[in-house]
């Protein structure tokens, strides 16, 4: 059964400590991942100690006094305290060995290094999104080798729990606080090689949610890629900072709808929610609390997006929050377009624009 | 019951001598070997049950802690919406039953028959006058909108938006009548040499009635501590829950006056804006999209979040109170029927360690809600 | 203590003297005679034993069912079976797969494994073993019951209603917030809550009150101890999950706001209280496992146990240390490091009276004559099983290692072999144990132990995989996984079916016994306890004659007679031992 097992791991061993890794775990690819494994394999030698001991006396007692013609039990005492004393307290010591190993492990596991980079993590049903210094979002985990990086994660709906297998890392994210967790990756990830044996953390390593969050609980996983170079790492924030990279203007738009909260509050089939529906807004004319009328075009859009407060439609409360900071340029030219496409306006391409700068990704989030 | 005196001055006394008379007494169950084993089962029965109690009611003084210990203001500030006259008042009530029902139990002990009634039903007027009390403070509450959770919807000096109150008269004239109707027939039946129904009818009258008795003085201490409340309950909403003196009105409108870190942070609309504040998500986002990033607000414990405490507390307390009568109305009823004397008196004994229980309970409720200064 | 080889020297070739045999008189049996209303509302604690341990058996059997098709379900990584088989598309096969993990969970940990030892054995065999006519309070013991089935009957509506995905765990706020049946199925638990409160509480007030003279706390069978111990867990544990599920039943209905973040409650909160109630679970489960291995190792081994005491005290501190522990299933709950670092150490001391046992239960077999009969095969069984659960512990006490486990399959296949390996197959060997006492049947032993055999292998088989799963990282509740997953999935599945057959076959023997099987004489293995020492089945009053009461380890005075297929008891030959 146990060479079978070893499937499970793909991994060419070269050595027995080798092997016997490849069956328990998959590569160790952070800092503290080999504090875990070590403490792993600490227990594991006091288990099959144990186990050798206790499964052995028995199948020997077993072989020696089972019931058979000429066989009596003999007299043996029936307590004898030195010896119950011993078994209990050498057990009692070595536990104590096993739980401060893991204390010690466990105290590095919680205190995050100070120059860690940080990202703020939030679970969903079902699915993660991270976002960088920058401010940048994206569904899937980018960190630089050998930095440490510090998740602040927090939930919308239930309690969901970020899982690294390859890390050893795991914490829950609980709705109304905020949790962390921290990692130092040692490795990339393997290239996906098209093999048909699915190796694990192949092309990323895993990222699972480990506390059950209903439907699609098992889908609720991630990527996380290794970048293997700090310079890489910039390269990763700028492609996903630019909104362009995202696609066509309406593409963006829609995605944006979704993701940064328009959807909470405005329709996109004419129903009214909190705020005014935006299909077929384009181009209508808006009544605002204050009587006057207004065209519903770019600049009412934007004006909308950055100052909600300056021009409230009527029937609708003013509980908008500024966009102000939040949306870039691109991002508001994509909502516009993608509200255009609602009303069947004809939509527009990127305007040109010289290269996207460089972002540092330990700045505080500009634009 | 004729070596009463000879064996009062100590249960286990007697238990031994039931024991010598041999086999089979009335209440002894066939599987006791004598009576005292069966009264040793059942008073250890009845402790067991109780620690079981304790620690029902110790999951909820553990969520009080977490939530006081974690925002003491919120706690400060909710409780000026409480009678303390009338928890003071409740408390008095109870520790007097309390004392009726141990005195109920000597009475058993002394095969006092007469006794044991009496006591248990002034105990049963006083869980009634409990309840009509707790009935009060209810209904006053509610009309203010102060509810539990996602019900609360208080808003200082805001119109009452319901008119619970309303009902409490009809409930204390119908339970004064037919409370005292009760009780009456109970005479009648109890003259007519029919104790045992007499006794339970007449307890159940004197129940019912005392819940109407309850009513009447709670809603004059009511009136009593705040005046302006009484004609006009919308006028000034606060005061008429806070002041069980002068002082107290005081420091509350200093507390209306000064907002608190908590009250701040989300003025006056505790908890009725529940909905806006956090506009439903979609629930389905499929799983290839990322969620809005602006991450969830930290919690927010509100005076909501007091008020389900309270409830849910005092509403289990309640229950407890109710269970407590149908026990206490059971010993009247085989107490008229002649069950108890010094050889057998478990279940006296051990309905008044019960109550002893609810009383306790109680004791620690009164101030942890009450009395947070 | 030297005892008598029984088999080879019996009570003829010993050339004992039939005035010597102590006769049990027969009587009729507490299980004929009266028809169905005399059993609804019988006071006879062996008759609720009896309905107990039919209705904990049929759970038994709608929980398993669940488990084989999450298990059928998980051999592909896909959600295919389901979809095939209930004709539904991805997302609702999902929410089936959650559902069914939920009711095989809930099933099996409220209605099946809390139940089965103390409130189906623990009733028919607790009052016998103290040569009681009854419990201390019989009605109580009905009202048991009747609450077991009133809640078993909320739960039979929130399978019938169905979504109920929840976990058996009810975790807020995702139990707040989902649409299934929750409240009905939480109020089920609630309860059954009571039924199992007032059981322990019966069974505390029992053995305290109602022991024989002659029967000090130290004079007590091991099993006594272990059913006292869990029944204070009983008493003092679940009036917190009663009140736990209360709460989340209120925030359900009526929007509470003590465990949902939206209304101000702190979600973490709900898992304090419910592992508060639900670890010491986890003692109410395994020690009356315990208590019954400890009972059944000294019978087939002819010695008595090794270390009375140190097993009977082992029993109080792990109920006592059970209580202080709960906060290890929540290092990675974002409960603070330090609550962790204290939970975990006090959770490796709870590991040495375990280890205690075990040892002591070893040693027991030392220089005895160890009979393999079926419950003997199932308590060798329970020892290799609940060693690897117990250690397997270890791994998940120790701060960081757990981190990486938990939540994986390594935690599931560490609480099956405790839950199931220890459990189970210790509720499967007193079955086997207390059948001919219960029914007065002999089974057929040969399949008995085959079935034990199969049982063995099947469940080793499906649950070692488990264990390289999860520190791979496989995440518990998942209804699709990761294809580098489906050896050790593959692997599981086929030996959850072996291991089915072997529970079926196990079932089928006991069934045929009941029809066809010889009857049982008074005392099948020669045990020295009390409820041996009277008929079986037994009357209704239990004992026709006030036994004696010896040291329950004591088997010297046991001979084998081959007429009666049974050990007699021996008085003592007062002639002979007049001369010496």
């Amino acid at each position: 059964m146990i060479p079978h097992l070893t499937l499970l791991a793909a991994e060419e061993t070269t050595s027995l400590i080798d092997w016997w890794n490849s069956l328990w775990f998959r590569p160790q690819s952070s800092t503290v991942a080999g504090q875990v494994d070590w403490v792993f394999n600490f227990v594991m030698a006091v288990c099959i100690f144990f186990f050798v001991l206790i499964v052995g006396m028995l199948l020997v007692f077993l072989a020696k006094y089972v019931s058979r013609p000429g066989h009596k039990p003999e007299s043996s005492p029936s307590h004898n305290d030195k010896l119950e004393i011993t078994w209990s307290v050498i057990p009692l010591i070595i536990t104590f060995f096993i739980f401060y190993y893991g204390f010690v492990g466990y105290l590095d596991m919680r205190t995050p290094p100070d120059d860690a980079l940080e990202v703020k993590v939030v679970g969903k049903k079902w699915a993660w999104s991270f976002q960088y210094p920058n401010g940048a979002i994206d569904s899937e985990l980018h960190a630089p080798l050998g930095q440490p990086v510090r998740l602040v994660m927090s939930s919308d709906d239930v309690i969901h729990s970020l899982f690294i297998p390859a890390f050893r890392v795991k914490q829950d994210v609980v709705p109304g606080r905020y949790s962390k967790t921290w990692f130092t990756a040692t490795k990339t990830a393997p290239e996906d090689n098209g093999d048909s044996f699915p190796d694990p953390d192949e092309g990323g390593f895993d990222l699972f949610c480990t506390e059950y969050c209903g439907t699609s609980h098992s889908q609720m996983k991630a990527k996380v890629i290794i970048e293997k170079s700090d310079g890489d790492f910039l390269n990763y924030l700028n492609k996903i900072n630019d909104p362009r990279n995202g696609g066509a203007p309406v593409e963006v738009g829609e995605k944006l709808y979704n993701r940064r909260g328009c959807v909470q509050c405005h329709s996109i089939d004419g129903s009214a929610k909190a705020g005014p529906t935006w299909k077929g807004s384009y181009g209508t004319e808006a009544e605002l609390v204050t009587g006057e009328k207004v065209k519903v075009d770019e600049n009412y859009i934007r004006e909308s997006i950055l100052n909600p407060m300056a021009k409230v439609h009527k029937g609708f409360n003013p509980v908008m929050p500024t966009y102000q900071g939040q949306l870039k340029d691109d991002e508001i030219f994509a909502i516009i377009q993608y509200i255009r496409s609602l009303s069947g306006t004809a939509v527009e391409d990127w305007p040109a624009r010289p290269e996207a700068p460089v972002v540092d990704p330990n700045a505080p989030p500009k634009n | 019951m004729s070596t009463a005196t000879e064996h009062s001055h100590a249960p286990h006394a007697h238990d031994e001598h039931g024991h010598g008379h041999g086999e089979h007494l009335p209440f002894q169950a066939h599987h006791f070997a004598d009576m005292q084993q069966q009264f040793e089962a059942g008073k250890l029965g009845i402790w067991l049950f109780l620690a079981q109690e304790v620690l029902f009611f110790a999951g909820l003084f553990c969520a009080y802690a977490v939530f006081r210990a974690n925002h003491p203001e919120v706690f400060h500030n909710a409780h000026y919406h409480l009678n303390t006259l009338l928890g003071a008042f409740n408390t008095i009530v109870l520790l007097a039953s309390s004392l009726a029902v141990a005195w109920g139990v000597r009475c058993a002990q002394l095969s006092n028959t007469k006794g044991i009634i009496y006591t248990h039903v002034f105990t049963l007027a006083c869980a009634s006058l409990f309840l009509g009390i707790k009935m009060v403070e209810y209904t006053h509450k509610w009309d203010e909108g102060i509810f539990w959770g996602a019900k609360y919807a208080y808003q200082a000096g805001a119109a009452p938006g319901h008119h619970f109150h309303a009902w409490l008269q009809p409930t204390m004239l119908v339970t004064l009548i037919a409370g005292g109707l009760l009780a009456v027939i109970g005479l009648a039946k109890g003259k007519a040499g029919k104790p045992v129904a007499g006794w339970t009818l007449g307890a159940i009258g004197v129940t019912v009635a005392a819940i109407g008795l309850g009513i009447i003085i709670g809603q004059g201490v009511n009136a009593a501590t705040s005046p302006a409340a009484h004609g006009a309950p919308s006028e000034h909403a606060a005061s008429e829950h806070s002041a069980s003196s002068d002082h107290a009105a005081e420091e509350h409108a200093a507390a209306d006056a000064v907002p608190t870190p908590d009250q701040a942070s989300e003025p006056m609309v505790d908890r009725s804006g529940a909905a806006t504040d956090s506009v439903p998500a979609e629930k389905t986002a499929g799983p290839d999209e990322a969620p809005a990033m602006p991450a969830t607000p930290p919690i927010n414990v509100t005076q909501a979040n007091f008020f389900s405490i309270y409830y849910f507390m005092t509403g289990i307390h309640a229950v407890h109170i109710i269970a407590g009568i149908i026990a206490l109305t059971w010993i009247v009823a085989r107490a008229a029927a002649n069950h108890f004397n010094s050889v057998y008196y478990g279940p006296v004994e051990y309905v008044g360690l019960y109550w002893h229980l609810v009383d306790l309970v109680w004791i620690y409720l009164f101030p942890l809600l009450y009395l947070i200064r | 203590m030297v005892t008598q080889a029984k088999e080879h020297l019996d009570f003829h070739s010993l050339g004992l003297t039939e005035d010597r045999r102590v006769i049990i008189p027969e009587g009729k049996s507490y299980l004929s005679g009266g028809g169905l209303w005399s059993w609804v509302f019988t006071l006879d604690h062996k008759r609720i034993g009896v309905m107990y341990l039919a209705s904990i058996l049929t759970f038994f059997l709608v929980g398993g069912i669940f488990a084989l098709l999450v298990r059928a379900e998980l051999y592909t990584p896909d959600i295919d079976l389901i979809s095939k088989l209930f004709g539904l598309d991805a997302e609702k096969a999902k929410d089936k797969y959650n559902e069914f993990f939920t009711l095989h969970g809930a099933i099996m940990v409220f209605l099946f494994i809390i139940p089965s030892i103390p409130a189906a054995l623990g009733n028919i065999i607790l009052p016998m073993q103290l040569g009681a006519k009854d419990v201390a309070f019989p009605r109580m013991n009905l009202a048991s019951y009747h609450l077991y089935v009133w809640g078993a009957l909320f739960f039979i509506g929130a399978l019938l209603m169905t979504g109920l995905d929840t976990g058996w765990t009810f975790y807020a706020p995702y139990s707040t917030t989902t649409v299934g049946p929750v409240a009905m199925a939480t109020l089920g638990a609630f309860i059954l809550g009571f039924s199992s409160i007032f059981t322990g509480l019966n069974f505390v007030v029992t053995v305290n009150t109602m022991r024989p003279k002659g029967m000090t706390w130290f004079r007590m069978p091991l099993f006594l101890w272990g059913v006292y111990a869990t029944a204070i867990i009983q008493i003092l544990a679940t009036p917190v999950l009663a009140i736990t599920l209360l709460l989340l039943t209120f925030e359900r209905v009526f929007g509470l706001g003590i465990f949902d973040p939206k209304l101000g409650g702190d979600p973490v909160l709900y898992q304090h209280f419910f592992w508060f109630y639900s670890h010491p679970a986890v003692y109410i489960m395994i020690l009356p496992g315990m208590a019954i291995i400890s009972d059944v190792i000294p019978t087939f081994s002819r010695k008595p146990i090794f270390g009375y005491t140190f097993i009977a005290y082992s029993s109080i501190a792990i109920a006592l240390l059970g209580f202080l522990v709960w906060g290890h299933h929540m290092f990675t709950s974002g409960q603070s490091p330090l609550a962790s670092v204290v939970f975990s150490a006090i959770t490796f001391s709870v590991s040495i009276p375990s280890a205690i046992k075990v040892f002591n239960w070893t040693a027991t077999m030392y220089k005895g004559s160890i009979h393999l009969n079926t419950p003997m095969c199932y308590a060798l069984s329970f020892i290799f099983l609940f060693t690897i659960g117990g250690l397997t512990g270890l791994f998940l006490g120790a701060l960081n290692v757990d981190v990486h486990l938990h939540d994986t399959y390594f935690v599931v296949a560490h609480f099956h072999y405790v839950m199931m390996g220890g459990t189970l197959i210790a509720f499967l060997a007193g079955l086997h144990y207390w059948w001919p006492k219960i029914f007065g049947k002999m089974y057929n032993e040969t399949w008995a132990r085959v079935a034990c055999v199969i049982i063995f292998i099947g469940f080793n088989w499906t649950f070692l995989p488990q264990f390289v799963l999860g520190t791979h990282g496989m995440p518990r509740r998942y209804a699709t996984y990761e294809p580098q997953f489906q050896a050790g999935h593959r692997l599981s599945t086929q030996g959850a079916f072996f291991l089915g057959s072997g529970l079926f076959l196990a079932g089928g023997v006991l069934l045929h016994s009941l029809l066809k099987g010889k009857k049982a004489p008074p005392n099948p293995w020669g045990a020295a306890t009390l409820e041996w020492k009277c008929c079986s089945p037994p009357t209704t009053q239990n004992f026709e004659t006030t036994p004696w009461v010896g040291f329950p380890y004591d088997y010297s005075d046991f001979v084998y007679d081959p007429n009666e297929e049974g050990y007699v008891e021996v008085l003592p030959d007062l002639a002979r031992s007049a001369k010496h």
